[in-house]
């Protein structure tokens, strides 16, 4: 296995009393050691909630219902690889999906191996502790026990982050930082414990385009100063164009069109990555521009028939083929997948047996 | 109404002069009570039929803008002068119902799409509840005008009698555009109105806005924190810093040539999906504490062109070659660099 981190068809539903809800309908990717790969999509595509499968976080009623998460322990950094998974072999990827979420093998994995950041650091950190006890509590669960030396990481975290005069952070509380300090306190943070992986949900959409700049600096160079991977979850194309090798383009829980960013912004090829790239206002454009847009809005999957999920949408549907079957994502170029009857004529359950490797090593 | 007497065919719609909104700030045991100035000194004017657009970071005063001059806000002072019909109506002075009768001429749509449609009104309650207490009409007629601002903001008729839940976000801000729209109105604030939305239905509703304008001749204030929207749909740009607008100009020749290093640094920022194009994002510093701004200009601890004049005295608006106005001590000297 060459990559860090692998998903292979992986598909999480939630049962609900209106039917079964298929957030993530067999997705693959993959993430190679200190890469980076952007995941975009629409509100409803499943993207955060595959970012969560991964982390075995998935809010209540949701289950993976198939898949593998395959972790290469090979590949981690060597003080995370100590006693976390107990007797077993090094070489062999492990299979988070398998794994226990309450486990302690799992909560070993959780913020040692794979941590997270989110949208919103108001919401996601505790609003009655410090931020020096919040950043404290990670490296007591994972480095060491000895709380003045948690404290001396912490505060060597608030630094590396850039925040100025840490010593005076570690005691304030997050309502005292702004937004932009904040996601910096939750980046120290999910970085305390020296992770291989960083899944960052939307790090940047409730900041301002200033702040958003430097939250995005500050990510790419601790990224090459931890030699982490980071997977990006972001609707954002400006972001994912900035910092990400690969993409995988996301629509009703299936990938439908992964590369490398320069293959897939530059030269789309699925209707929908096209129709994404063509309703972003660009700077570029004169007031005059007309924006292109894509009809209609993303449907709730639940109980999704068997066709294509953008085929209400698309201009270029093709009859009997699209409302009928569900395409296969297929390459197009090396490293180029797309998931488009336009593009090949396979379809879903001829290849559903061999699950595909998409996104590539980078 | 001394302003009525110019007798030109294109005379603005909207002439804001010094407007400001202070809030005040209580002091401490030791500490004596303050004011925060949201909005110190806004002058502007917005002719008929154009958009202008009005950014700025979160803090800097353009929601606190949009709403004073609705008068959904009280401000603390200024003039806000309001064309109605052919004689201007200075805002502030107007008594309760007379506020009432104007504010038919001016609308609102909000950012959230959820939190701004009432759930337990029907879509047509919601559109038709500025024409009955507005308009006063009712009956058949107030069906067929609730019909047709459905038909106009793309809805379908017969979705008439169901609830706000059932709709998705773009589909409710156009239930809240259609509400505005209710009363003919002159003038539209829109406040973030695209900001809740994800980019393919973004697109649309900046779309449908473009078209109503065509038709129907309206006035907007297009209030973004998003500059590549603002361009998008905007006429003129005003850049806002710290409750004061420090630029002001046509779009297309803001985006090209900005005079203000604060919008330079804004323009700088802006991540674009093309991944040929490589950004020299030069971001410095946050945004001050809005109740203890600095004296002189208030962006001067940020600004790599600052000079000591610029820590002492406060520069003013003033306008520089092509309509072009910018609040910078150094504004000629300076070339800076754009976004295309």
């Amino acid at each position: 296995m060459d990559d860090l981190l692998k998903v292979e068809d992986l598909k999480v539903s939630f049962p609900l009393f209106k039917g079964t809800l298929k957030a993530v309908d067999g997705v693959s990717y993959s993430v190679g050691a200190g890469k980076s790969l952007g995941i975009i999509g629409e509100s409803g595509s499943g993207k955060s909630i595959t970012a969560r499968a991964a982390m075995r976080i998935i809010p209540r009623p949701g289950v993976i219902t198939d898949g593998k998460i395959l972790l290469d322990p090979s590949q981690l950094k060597p003080e995370a690889r100590v006693e976390t998974w107990h007797g077993s072999d090094f070489s062999k990827p492990i299979d988070l999906a398998k794994m226990h979420p309450g486990g302690a093998a799992l909560r070993k994995v959780r913020g040692g191996v794979i941590s997270m950041i989110f949208q919103e650091p108001m919401t996601s950190l505790s609003p009655v502790h410090t931020i020096g006890d919040q950043i404290t509590e990670a490296i007591l669960l994972h480095r060491t026990t000895d709380k003045k030396e948690a404290k001396e990481i912490a505060l060597e975290m608030l630094d590396r982050v850039r925040m100025s005069n840490p010593a005076q952070r570690f005691r304030e509380y997050p309502h005292h930082l702004s937004g932009g300090m904040r996601q910096r306190a939750m980046i120290a943070m999910a970085l305390s414990c020296n992770p291989s992986i960083l899944i960052a949900d939307e790090p940047t959409t409730a900041l301002d385009v200033t702040v958003q700049s430097q939250i995005l600096q500050l990510m790419k160079d601790l990224q090459s100063e931890f030699n982490m991977a980071i997977q990006y979850i972001t609707h954002d194309l400006g972001v994912v164009a900035e910092v990400a090798d690969t993409v995988a383009v996301m629509y009703l829980g299936r990938v439908v069109e992964s590369g490398s960013v320069r293959q897939v912004l530059k030269n789309p090829q699925h209707p929908y990555t096209k129709g994404l790239i063509g309703s972003v206002p660009q700077m570029a454009h004169k007031s005059s521009h007309r924006l292109q847009t894509i009809r209609g809005s993303v449907p709730v999957p639940i109980d999704p028939p068997r066709r294509c999920g953008f085929v209400d949408r698309c201009d270029f549907a093709i009859k009997g083929k699209c409302d009928v079957h569900i395409p296969a994502l297929t390459p197009l170029s090396s490293g180029h997948d797309v998931r488009c009857f336009l593009h090949s004529d396979k379809t879903e359950a001829e290849n559903s047996s061999k699950p595909h490797d998409i996104a590539g090593a980078a | 109404m001394e302003a009525s007497s110019q007798e030109t065919g294109n005379e603005p719609l909207l002439v804001v002069n010094d407007l400001k909104k202070y809030y005040p700030v209580n002091g401490g045991w030791f500490k004596p009570p303050s004011e925060l100035k949201a909005l110190d000194g806004i002058s502007f004017t917005l002719e008929r039929g154009e958009t202008l657009g009005l950014v700025g970071e979160s803090g800097c005063g353009k929601t606190t803008l949009g709403r004073c001059i609705l008068r959904a806000i009280e401000p603390s002072g200024g003039k806000i002068e309001f064309l109605n019909g052919r004689t201007y109506m200075d805002i502030l002075k107007l008594d309760t119902k007379s506020l009432r009768d104007l504010r038919a001429q001016m609308q609102m749509v909000f950012q959230d799409p959820y939190g701004s449609l009432d759930p337990r009104m029907t879509v047509f309650d919601i559109i038709a509840e500025p024409l009955t207490t507005k308009s006063r009409i009712s009956g058949k007629k107030l069906t067929e005008r609730v019909a047709e601002l459905m038909e106009m903001v793309g809805l379908e008729v017969k979705f008439l009698n169901r609830y706000p839940h059932a709709f998705s976000g773009g589909q409710r801000q156009r239930i809240g555009i259609a509400r505005a729209l209710a009363t003919n109105p002159e003038l539209v604030v829109c406040d973030e109105a695209v900001s809740a939305l994800d980019v393919s239905v973004q697109a649309q509703i900046l779309n449908l806005l473009k078209d109503l304008q065509q038709e129907l001749g309206i006035t907007y204030l297009f209030i973004s924190h998003n500059l590549s929207v603002v361009r998008h749909i905007s006429d003129r740009i005003a850049v806002m810093y710290l409750g004061r607008l420090v630029e002001l100009a046509e779009s297309d020749q803001m985006f090209e040539k900005p005079m203000h290093p604060y919008t330079e640094m804004l323009l700088s920022a802006i991540p674009s999906p093309d991944p040929d194009v490589k950004r020299q994002a030069a971001v410095d510093g946050e945004v001050p504490n809005p109740a203890n701004v600095p004296p002189g200009c208030a962006f001067c601890d940020r600004c790599k062109y600052a000079i000591p004049k610029c820590r002492t005295e406060r520069p003013e608006l003033r306008a520089l070659q092509n309509n072009h106005l910018a609040a910078c001590h150094r504004a000629e000297e300076l070339s800076l660099v754009g976004a295309v």
